[in-house]
C-alpha cells in the first residue's frame, strides 16, 4: 500500500531519474544542435524537470523553523512548527500537482490519450487522501 | 518492389554495411535491435523480480539509444521513452516500500 513518506521519496527519485538522464543526454549532444532544436526534447524537459520548484518549497520549510523567534516567547516557536507543518502538508499536495503536471507531460510527449494520465493521477491522490483521513480519525 | 542496392553495394566495411541497411529500412533496423536488446535484458533479469527488470533494462537501453539517437540512428523518442519508464518504475518502486 502507498505511504506519504514513500511516495514523496519516490517522487524525489523520479524527479532525480529524469533530470540525470536529461543531464546524460545533454553532456553527449553538447556539441550537437539537433538536441536544443527537437521540440519533443523540449517539451519532455519543461515538463519533467521541476527539481529548482521542489527545492524552493523545501526551502520555504526549513527557513519556517530557522526563523522561529523564541523572544516572542512559546507562542512564536509554536508558530512557526505550525506554520511548517501547513507548509509541509501544502508540499505534499503540490507534489501530487507536480505527478499529475508529469503524467499529462507523458501524453503530450508520447501521444498516450489524456485521460489515462488523469485517472492515474486521480487514483493516487484518492489513494492518499484516504489514508490522510484514515491516521488522522484512526480508522 | 526495386530497391535501390547501391549503398550496400557501395559499403566497404561492416559498419558500413550496417548504416546502410539501416538507411535502407528507415531506422527500422536499429529500432528492432535496441527493442531487442530491452526484451533479451528484460527476460534475463526477470529472476530479480519485474520491477528491478524494468526499471534496469529502461535505464540501460536510455543509455544505448541515446548514443544511437545522437548518430541518427532512432528517434529522440526513444531514448525520452525508456527515461520515462525507467523514472516511473523507480517511483513505483519507492511508492510500494522496496
Amino acid at each position: 500500500m502507498i505511504e506519504i513518506k514513500n511516495y514523496i521519496l519516490g517522487i524525489l527519485a523520479f524527479v532525480f531519474v529524469i533530470v540525470g538522464g536529461v543531464f546524460w543526454m545533454a553532456s553527449i549532444y553538447v556539441n550537437s544542435s539537433s538536441l536544443t532544436n527537437d521540440p519533443d526534447y523540449v517539451a519532455f524537459n519543461s515538463t519533467f524537470n521541476k527539481l529548482e520548484a521542489t527545492s524552493a518549497q523545501v526551502d520555504t520549510l526549513e527557513t519556517g523553523i530557522t526563523q522561529a523567534e523564541p523572544e516572542q516567547g512559546l507562542f512564536g516557536v509554536l508558530n512557526s512548527l505550525i506554520s511548517t507543518a501547513w507548509n509541509s502538508l501544502k508540499l505534499i499536495y503540490s507534489s501530487f500537482g507536480f505527478m499529475t503536471t508529469a503524467y499529462e507531460g507523458l501524453s503530450t510527449v508520447f501521444g498516450v490519450p489524456v485521460w489515462i494520465p488523469l485517472i492515474i493521477g486521480a487514483v493516487v491522490i484518492v489513494i492518499i487522501t484516504f489514508q490522510i483521513w484514515g491516521a488522522i480519525f484512526q480508522r | 518492389m526495386v530497391y535501390n542496392l547501391t549503398p550496400i553495394q557501395n559499403s566497404e566495411s561492416i559498419p558500413a554495411l550496417v548504416v546502410a541497411a539501416d538507411g535502407l529500412s528507415g531506422n527500422v533496423l536499429m529500432i528492432l535491435f535496441i527493442l531487442a536488446i530491452f526484451f533479451v535484458s528484460l527476460l534475463i533479469l526477470k529472476r530479480f523480480g519485474f520491477v528491478y527488470a524494468w526499471v534496469s533494462s529502461t535505464w540501460g537501453c536510455f543509455v544505448l539509444s541515446s548514443i544511437l539517437a545522437l548518430g541518427g540512428f532512432i528517434n529522440i523518442i526513444w531514448p525520452l521513452g525508456f527515461l520515462a519508464g525507467a523514472a516511473l518504475g523507480t517511483l513505483y518502486l519507492y511508492a510500494i516500500g522496496q
